[in-house]
């Protein structure tokens, strides 16, 4: 006759459970900071990791389109006034899909079928990316390595087998070289390669061509200042020597060389002596100081251009006409050119995205490395403040508490505190990677600083932190109620 | 209800059985014997006091009992139900519904109020929190700390601790109570305050109490003894008999 009938217990309500552990935080507020503070560096110091990897991405990328707008009339005047040498071919072939006008100018200087031009293209780029490497390497190193053969010439050395299979040799004996890709898809480049070499051989020869064409035109006037001028005789001579350029484009670039041929000759005038006294004093220079880019910046000012041109009337031995507006412009495009040649220095390590979350792998390793320090404390932290409440744990037990209800309870403890500090720790992580981002970008950053991916960054961080605090949290705390009570109690 | 009828009665129903309990610790590949084969019977409604020196299995055999700790061979029976084949959930029920724990460090949950420490196996049983609270009240009141329900255990003495801790052993009004030496942190006067109240408990109420315990005040008001002695059962004798025996008992401890 059995004395009682065996029910099933009825499992708690998750509120229950909930009062039951918040009062229990509660009492220990201290230890549960702690574990917050934990959680809150990991947290902080991976999202800044993060962001601050985005933004300077973010940075690179917007500030390299609008440099490259900047730099048009530049780009322009060496085009048709520089010799070149088959390296900076080899460069602006393997860049030549940023604008469709110029590729269709090299498959004429080159000779080449249109249909080839991606595949030669795509050597070119890879040719370029194995150069920068061996140019990365010590000079011992490169010179055992290659010769003593520099640029383009490299390839056309190890395109010959027997300096190949040399080379191959020679990289395994140093341990510090690491070639990036398979040894399969170096012997493809060097194989590919004679052929790009003649297309760029080809490409050089007409192109420079074109150019000595078209230096007689250039020995009275400088380049930009007949681009500046802009007249349809300079147009035509420069397509019939061969360059591509349609009359629109050629309006734009005439009207960006007229300001910038002007600006050639204000940074002359700058350094008039009876100008040169004026600007010291007005903006509180002294003569050994002197900067072009300095004046330029504090230019910028309506009054300041309207007090030069002043100045530049009274005292310019040759003189331009120009509008006040016109010298603010420039000092303006002048002053966002070095900030934007400087950003994209600075964000130079950006383009290594070879990592985790287009992070470089320095970073990617430096993150994991870090999470796994953190994951470490974070468990640690859970275990201590499991292993100090056996003894609660085994009461719990005795009272009737089901191993659930006791694994709910800690979990859901380790939960909240990944919360606050996930919450937190976004907070001061995104907080830190913006402010290094304005101290590095200033204005580039801001207008267009990545707040949606920050957004989204900080939700998956603190979902994230809690996640994990609670996965931590499951193994001792299941062990803990897993034991019998009385030997829970005995372990204490 | 005379003496005699009572006994009678008890001796119809045995709530607790155990048959050939034995309980072996290895350790470093070292037995240690803790139980050698223990056959005994506790009758419903009495107060039964287990005794015998440190390190006699006294402790083993009264955690065995509770379903605290799991016997190497025998049986445990709980009102003829085996302990060993209970699973986790039903043996949360059994520590949650059967039986109520009374030990001699309290025990009491440091970061609740008396009353919540009260009322949480309640909660565990699922009772509703305004009947949880009324019942918890009541029971405070009955072990006399009604006006003190909303202290922390840090903030009450020993006594009133243990005190806390037979309310809340009662919460879910079990048939068993199991006490691990109640009186044995405890001054004299408080300890004799303790026993008045399982008496009680044990009179009025007719729950069953078993007690581990080195004090011999409670020799006045068990129903009967148990001494154990190296892993098995020394003797078991009722009080009447003892009392005479009282000289030698004291000459043994």
């Amino acid at each position: 006759m059995p004395g009682f009938e065996l029910r099933e217990q009825p499992k708690m309500g998750l509120t229950k459970l909930f009062d039951l552990t918040w009062t229990a935080i509660r009492y220990r507020l201290f230890r549960a900071l702690m574990t917050v503070l934990v959680i809150t560096v990991a947290v902080a110091f991976a999202v800044n990791l993060l962001l601050s990897g985005l933004n300077s991405r973010i940075v690179r990328n917007n500030t390299e389109t609008e440099l490259f707008e900047l730099k048009t009339v530049s780009r322009w005047t060496s085009r048709i006034s520089q010799t070149v040498d088959k390296d900076v071919v080899l460069r602006e072939f393997a860049k030549s899909d940023l604008e469709e006008a110029r590729a269709e100018e090299f498959i004429q200087f080159g000779l080449i079928s249109p249909d080839e031009y991606p595949k030669l293209r795509q050597v070119a780029q890879e040719a370029l990316a194995f150069i920068d490497f061996l140019n990365s390497l010590e000079y011992k190193e490169r010179r055992e390595l290659a010769g003593p053969v520099v640029g383009a010439s490299i390839l056309d050395h190890l395109a010959i087998p027997e300096n190949r299979l040399k080379f191959l040799d020679t990289v395994g004996k140093f341990p510090t070289v690491r070639m990036e890709g398979s040894e399969e898809k170096f012997a493809a480049l060097c194989q590919r390669w004679p052929e790009t070499s003649r297309a760029i051989d080809a490409i050089k020869e007409n192109w420079n061509a074109s150019i000595a064409r078209l230096l007689p035109l250039f020995v009275r006037q400088a380049p930009v200042e007949k681009l500046a001028e802009g007249s349809r005789e300079f147009l035509d001579a420069i397509r019939k020597a061969g360059f591509l350029i349609d009359d629109l484009e050629f309006q734009r670039v005439s009207d960006l060389a007229k300001m910038e041929w002007l600006g050639i000759h204000l940074e002359a005038s700058f350094a008039e002596p009876a100008l040169k006294q004026a600007l010291s004093r007005r903006l509180n220079m002294l003569p050994f100081e002197f900067e072009a880019d300095r004046v330029w910046k504090r230019l910028q000012s309506a009054s300041s251009a309207e007090w030069y041109r002043a100045r530049y009337l009274e005292h310019a031995r040759e003189r331009m006409d120009w509008e006040a507006e016109d010298l603010q412009e420039i000092a303006q495009r002048r002053v966002r050119e070095s900030r934007l040649q400087a950003a994209v220095n600075a964000t130079s390590d950006a383009e290594d995205s070879a990592g985790l979350f287009g992070l470089s792998i320095k970073m990617s390793v430096l993150l994991i490395v870090s999470l796994m320090v953190c994951g470490v404390g974070i468990t640690n932290a859970l275990l201590m403040s499991v292993t100090e409440r056996y003894r609660e744990i085994a009461t719990l037990k005795c009272l009737g508490a089901l191993d659930i209800s006791i694994l709910w309870i800690f979990v859901m403890e380790a939960s909240l505190q990944g919360v606050v500090g996930g919450i937190v720790g976004s907070l001061i992580g995104g907080l830190t990677s913006f402010a290094m981002a304005l101290l590095s970008f200033g204005s580039i950053f801001l207008q267009d600083a990545p707040l949606l991916s920050m957004l989204q960054v900080f939700i998956v961080a603190t979902i994230g932190g809690a996640f994990l605090a609670g996965a931590a949290a499951i193994y001792p705390s299941w062990k803990a109620a897993r034991l019998a009570p009385l030997e829970a109690m005995r372990i204490e | 209800m005379g003496q005699e009828a009572r006994e009678s009665q008890s001796l119809e129903r045995v709530i607790i059985r155990t048959v050939n309990l034995r309980k072996v610790y290895t350790q470093k590949k070292v037995e240690t014997i803790a139980l050698a084969g223990v056959d005994s019977e506790i009758y419903q409604g009495e107060f039964l006091s287990i005794m015998g020196p440190s390190g006699s299995g006294k402790s083993t055999f009264f955690n065995m009992i509770g379903g605290l700790d799991s016997p190497t061979s025998g049986r445990v029976m709980i009102d003829e139900v085996d302990v060993a084949q209970l699973t986790a959930i039903e043996l949360a029920f059994l520590r949650c519904r059967k039986i109520g724990y009374i030990f001699q460090q309290y025990n009491l949950i440091q970061y609740m109020t008396a009353l919540e420490n009260v009322t949480t196996p309640m909660t565990f049983a699922g009772l509703a929190p305004d009947e949880a609270r009324n019942r918890g009240m009541e029971l405070l009141e009955l072990v006399g700390l009604g006006e003190r329900w909303a202290h922390r255990p840090i903030e009450m003495s020993g006594g009133q601790q243990q005190r806390v801790a037979i309310a809340r052993s009662m919460a879910n009004l079990p048939s068993v109570l199991l006490c691990d030496e109640p009186t044995a942190n405890l001054d004299f006067q408080t300890g004799q305050e303790i026993l008045d109240i399982l008496k009680g408990l044990n009179q009025e109420r007719g729950v069953t109490i078993i007690c581990a315990t080195h004090d011999h005040r409670m020799l006045d008001i068990c129903d009967r003894l148990i001494w154990i002695r190296d892993g098995s059962i020394d003797r078991i004798a009722r009080r009447d008999e003892v009392e005479i025996n009282l000289g030698s008992v004291g000459g043994e401890g």
